[in-house]
């Protein structure tokens, strides 16, 4: 694959460090209202052909972090007073706006919720897509049409020949989000940010985006980051979950560990709200009480504390780390990670749940 | 595309035929013009003579279909006044209209365009603030108040012509044409940048503007190619029914500036119940109009490919 003379500056191979890293992210916003704390302290990191989870409701942050790393968040009214985003340990936010850019698309390149709104009405959809090639690689018209060409059939939009001359518009939602993963592929980028990419489509068009994130990101051995508050679309699509809540991350590890021993009252409600498929007898629905609080004035202690059925004072007095969750019987390496002090319970609850 | 512009255009002729139609009626309100001639009342022997070499003692509908092919053949009779060829007035004052018109057009756009772009751009900061309160002037300011101003501090100043005007003294047109058509984009160009920076703040926001970003674009090429060429549908559109109305004469602005045009001369063909020189530049101002918000209309389609399909 060519790739742009401007960017071999950059040492991006080798296993030194995470290929994207975010370090204790926070991203604040000053509002009439008070600061915002979009993202409060956040870490993570992903690997080649590696598919990360983020999930939550909507304004927990997930969004916010992701936009981030592609410089998206708009300074001001956002700020950054903490942490850092490692491209293979180069940090992205202390570059200067000339490199950040880039990296955008060419290294880093992302599929947004809703392709119609997010692919330009008045272009067509192939000059679109040539557009993102010709900012990142030195190629002529034609060159970058044929490989335009080659990405549609890659993703599989049938007749590319003539698809390449349409607008958005007579597109169908299926074959846009398609259209967007090829602009996203365009210069074969190391990481993937999926912020909700099926959510605006139909169920059986959900299946079929996904199918083919999952083929690129085997074929390519490109990194996703999946945005999302669809836990179903999680649990068949994902390696490791963050759950995030009110712009930090309450629980973080492997589908298995996620899924199956939950360890922070907010997974738990997650859980016990969504109806399961793969039983028989349904046991009764839990949904989490109330509404997420607002950003600028998050609750004391514990933020999920006013909606929790295990929430004690002990939750309200200080705001719980997340610590390594220690299991007897299981030894994974400690990548199961929690922040709440009701661990013990919540699993039980879980557990009597699951046997019900 | 084919579709669509054949489609419009039928629809323009439509709307010329109707419009002409009603002028036609509307000469009748007029008066008779072979009542009187000057002060005296004209025998009604002669009258009848008079309505008889003018064809006007023929049945309605023929009279109309008359009118129609005179119109034309730019045959439009002679003045009542002067007994000069309406169309001679017409080939002197529609080239000095058109000068003002494109002239302000042009003004208007490269301020108003600009105006609103930096203004979207550095929205909330001083200079948005600044060009706010300018263009708030500037669209309440009423267009006579402009152009007596400009006309009594600037006219016989270096090289703008005194006015009145005198005619043994000529000047070049460029020179000529100056104050009204500042006078002219002074109004349109603030309402543009109005427009322009509402519609810029509003497709700044949308997703794909961000996704532009996403792909690695300079700031240059964001607001430059992808906000630009869907902020400015609207502007197109306003310009483009401005310039329609300028060509059809800016009689305020004209008369004020004793300027040459098609607006001077109907407000003098007005007050003399001229009819001969009222009548086709009516026709004419509808004509320009219609015509103006077809090509609005194409090039509408042609800047939003989402239209051509309706």
């Amino acid at each position: 694959m060519a790739r742009n003379d401007s960017t071999t500056d950059f040492q991006l191979d080798g296993p030194a460090a995470p290929l994207l890293e975010v370090d204790d992210l926070r991203v604040h916003f000053k509002t009439d209202k008070g600061v915002v704390k979009a993202v409060d302290g956040v870490s993570w990191h992903v690997e080649e052909g590696e598919t990360l989870a983020i999930v939550g409701e909507s304004g927990s942050g997930k969004s916010v972090s992701a936009m981030s790393i592609l410089g998206l968040v708009p300074t001001p009214p956002a700020t950054f007073p903490s942490g850092d985003i490692r491209l293979r340990g180069r940090s992205i936010l202390k570059m200067p706006e000339k490199q950040q850019r880039k990296l955008r698309g060419s290294e880093i390149a992302m599929i947004f919720q809703d392709p119609l709104t997010a692919l330009n009405p008045v272009f067509r959809v192939g000059d679109q897509i040539a557009e993102m090639i010709r900012t990142h690689q030195q190629v002529t018209k034609t060159v970058a049409r044929r490989k335009v060409l080659d990405l549609l059939g890659e993703v599989g939009i049938p007749n590319p020949a003539v698809r390449i001359n349409q607008y958005p518009h007579e597109f169908s939602g299926g074959m846009r989000q398609r259209a967007m993963i090829a602009m996203a592929l365009a210069n074969d980028p190391k990481v993937l940010l999926a912020d909700e990419p099926t959510t605006a489509l139909d169920v059986t068009i959900q299946a079929q985006i996904m199918l083919l994130l999952e083929k690129l990101r085997q074929d390519r051995n490109t990194a996703i980051v999946l945005i999302t508050h669809d836990l179903g679309l999680v649990a068949s699509h994902a390696d490791r979950i963050n759950v995030m809540y009110a712009g930090r991350i309450v629980e973080a590890g492997s589908c298995d560990d996620v899924f199956y021993r939950p360890q922070h009252a907010y997974t738990f409600g997650l859980l016990s709200s969504l109806a399961r498929m793969d039983k028989k007898r349904q046991t009764r629905l839990l949904p989490i009480k109330g509404v997420p609080p607002s950003l600028s004035r998050v609750p004391p202690g514990c933020p999920f504390h006013p909606r929790c059925r295990f929430a004690t004072e002990a939750c309200v007095e200080a705001v719980p780390t997340l610590e390594t969750v220690k299991l007897v019987d299981m030894a994974d390496g400690g990548l199961h990670r929690a922040a709440c002090i009701h661990s013990d319970q919540v699993e039980m609850a879980f557990q009597e749940r699951v046997v019900e | 595309m084919g579709k669509f512009i054949t489609r419009r255009l039928a629809h323009a002729v439509l709307v010329i035929v109707a419009a002409t139609f009603l002028i036609y009626l509307g000469l009748f309100a007029i008066g008779d013009p072979f009542a009187s001639s000057g002060e005296k009342t004209v025998p009604p022997e002669i009258q009848e003579a008079l309505r008889e070499k003018f064809g006007m003692d023929q049945p309605f509908f023929v009279q109309y279909l008359t009118y129609l092919q005179n119109m034309f053949t730019f045959d439009f009779g002679v003045d009542f006044e002067q007994r000069r060829d309406v169309a001679d007035m017409l080939a002197n004052a529609v080239p000095a209209t058109a000068r003002l018109a494109l002239f302000a057009i042009a003004i208007e756009i490269i301020i108003g365009l600009t105006a609103g772009i930096i203004a979207a751009v550095s929205q909330y900061t001083f200079r948005d603030v600044l060009i706010t309160v300018i263009t708030t002037l500037g669209i309440g300011i009423p267009v006579f108040v402009v152009g007596i101003g400009l006309r009594a501090g600037l006219s016989g100043e270096w090289i703008f012509p005194a006015v009145p005007r005198s005619f043994t003294i000529e000047v070049p047109w460029y020179q000529e044409v100056i104050l009204p058509a500042i006078t002219l984009a002074i109004i349109d160009a603030a309402f543009i940048a109005r427009l322009m920076r509402g519609s810029m703040l509003e497709v700044m926001r949308a997703d794909y503007v961000r996704t532009a970003r996403a792909k690695g674009l300079s700031e240059r090429k964001v607001i430059g190619k992808h906000a630009l060429r869907n902020s400015i549908i609207p502007v197109v559109t306003y310009t483009g029914v401005s310039l329609g109305v300028l060509l059809g004469g800016a009689l305020i602005t004209e008369t004020i500036f004793e300027y040459q045009g098609v607006g001077y001369l109907l407000v003098r063909a007005i007050s003399q119940q001229n009819a001969p020189v009222i009548v086709p530049i009516v026709v004419f101002a509808v004509l320009t109009f219609v015509a103006l918000s077809t090509l609005v209309d194409i090039l509408y389609a042609y800047l939003d490919p989402r239209i051509r399909l309706h």
